[in-house]
């Protein structure tokens, strides 16, 4: 079932980037050279001009980024299936041992959870405000999937995993993975080119930006650059965490 | 300009993990260079990648990589039953000499043991071994493993002739000679040699770090002490 959905998004995934191929004369990208400066000021309003041309001009390299890390993470858990799990029978589901079935320090166990927190709230921080300031979805995804693993020295991983699935985060995945591309289409068939962002402020044709809270600076700003980012902040955690909880469940606790 | 002070570290870094032979400090130099290069980039301007070389390189590597190498390290390690240097306890598991050294090398190195008792006249099953262990010595039998396999030196000893030809080393006649409490032949002093652990020749950096393991015990005492425990 699941892997029906995998080549279900990778064959979506190939098909626009031969429509977006197909339409590369009508794209501005190849047919001009925009000033992205003055662009950025005047139509995405990013304060981060990295961020800003990672999510709208260049938006094609970071689709096939996160998509390159998608079958990365697809190909490391269609491997590491096949290995047995190294699961310590005995002590399952007993919060006092890990998964190789050792003790686990109290102080471990504390220090864990406060760097977990810790390190979801940075996640979180830096994809929210990856617009901003440094950081964006691709790194805030890692973040809050390497310290989610922090967890698995102390805790049942198994238990941490079924609520990730809870959460529906291995549904998003799949989701984000086929909604960036029609996102894409969005743009090629409503603005001017594939991929476009949404200039909200051209768009809505609002004047005083600050009034409405989407101007320059604001949280909401930079078009899409906010759901982007949320967007391949989940999609990048739960590849990230896929990755690091086959390679515990089938090769050990660190 | 400060960023050349982070780049000169992760330069030193570099070349430190092209000599390291041990895996866990090789990764986690790897992460310091991550970490090197996140400080770099930061000072010239790219706080962008700088997040991204140290939540990829220094995090999220470092951890895949640990995870990873844990198990991979198993050696399969084929043993003679001997006494005093490896031998089963009642209790189960094993004691002696040879056998204390090999696991605290392991429990160093991070590597699992199998064992698996052999004989070395079963030459073939052999191949698929990666170290042969328990009271080795070279008497000129068999040349096929004492010739092409990497040799550890580990212990010295003394081999023994008897009238028929046979030759026995140190501790097995010490044990005969517990058990029996006689000679039934008389010896030939054949002089001075060494028992060896036996490593499979493609492995060469494992017979390497073993070597290393020997000598640093010798130097700092614990050698000595697991020949005094188990040898007397």
């Amino acid at each position: 079932m699941s892997k029906t959905v995998n080549v279900i998004v990778l064959i979506t995934l190939l098909v626009f980037a031969a429509v977006v191929f197909l339409n590369l004369d009508q794209n501005r990208l190849t047919t001009e050279r925009p000033d992205y400066i003055t662009n950025l000021i005047t139509e995405n309003g990013s304060l981060n001009a990295v961020g800003a041309v990672y999510l709208d001009y260049r938006f094609y390299d970071t689709l096939f980024e996160v998509a390159v890390f998608f079958v990365a993470a697809f190909g490391v858990v269609m491997v590491l299936k096949r290995l047995p799990a190294t699961v310590s029978e005995e002590h399952k589901n007993n919060i006092d041992y890990n998964l190789n079935g050792e003790a686990v320090d109290f102080r471990m166990k504390t220090a864990g959870t406060v760097i977990f927190f810790l390190s979801q709230l940075f996640a979180i921080y830096i994809i929210l405000t990856g617009h901003l300031g440094p950081g964006g979805g691709f790194v805030g995804g890692v973040v809050a999937g390497t310290g989610v693993l922090v967890l698995s020295g102390t805790r049942d991983i198994e238990g941490i995993d079924k609520g990730l699935h809870d959460l529906g985060i291995p549904v998003f995945e799949k989701v984000i993975m086929l909604t960036l591309p029609l996102y894409g289409l969005i743009g090629l068939f409503a603005f001017d080119a594939a991929l476009s962002n949404f200039h909200l402020l051209e768009l809505t044709g609002i004047k005083d930006s600050r009034l409405w809270g989407i101007g320059r600076g604001e949280l909401i700003s930079g078009g899409t650059a906010l759901f982007l980012n949320m967007a391949i902040g989940i999609k990048v955690f739960a590849g990230s965490w896929a990755i690091l909880h086959h390679f515990v469940k089938h090769r050990g606790v660190v | 300009m400060l960023s050349i002070v982070f780049w000169g570290l992760a330069l030193v870094v570099s070349f430190s993990l092209l000599w390291t032979r041990n895996l866990i400090i090789s990764i986690l130099l790897f992460g310091l260079f991550g970490t090197m290069t996140s400080g770099a980039y930061l000072l010239m301007g790219a706080p962008d990648v700088s997040f991204a070389s140290l939540a990829l390189g220094a995090g999220f590597t470092t951890f895949v990589f640990i995870i990873s190498v844990r198990k991979t390290g198993k050696i399969k390690v084929g043993y003679i039953k001997t006494p005093y240097l490896i031998d089963r306890k009642d209790a189960g598991g094993f004691t002696g000499f040879e056998y204390e050294l090999i696991s605290e090398f392991a429990k160093e190195q991070k590597l699992d043991l199998d064992f698996e008792a052999i004989t070395l006249e079963a030459e073939s099953k052999l191949k698929r071994l990666d170290l042969l262990m328990g009271g080795l010595y070279d008497d000129g039998t068999h040349t096929v493993f004492f010739e092409t396999w990497n040799k550890v030196q580990v212990l010295e000893t003394r081999l023994l002739k008897n009238e028929n030809g046979e030759i026995i080393d140190l501790m097995r006649y010490k044990h005969k000679l517990m058990q029996d409490g006689y000679y039934d032949y008389e010896y030939d002093n054949l002089g001075k040699s060494y028992y060896f652990f036996l490593i499979e020749k493609s492995r060469t950096e494992l017979a390497d770090s073993l070597k290393e393991f020997i000598d640093r015990t010798v130097e700092d005492g614990r050698f000595e002490e697991w020949v005094r425990r188990n040898l007397g």
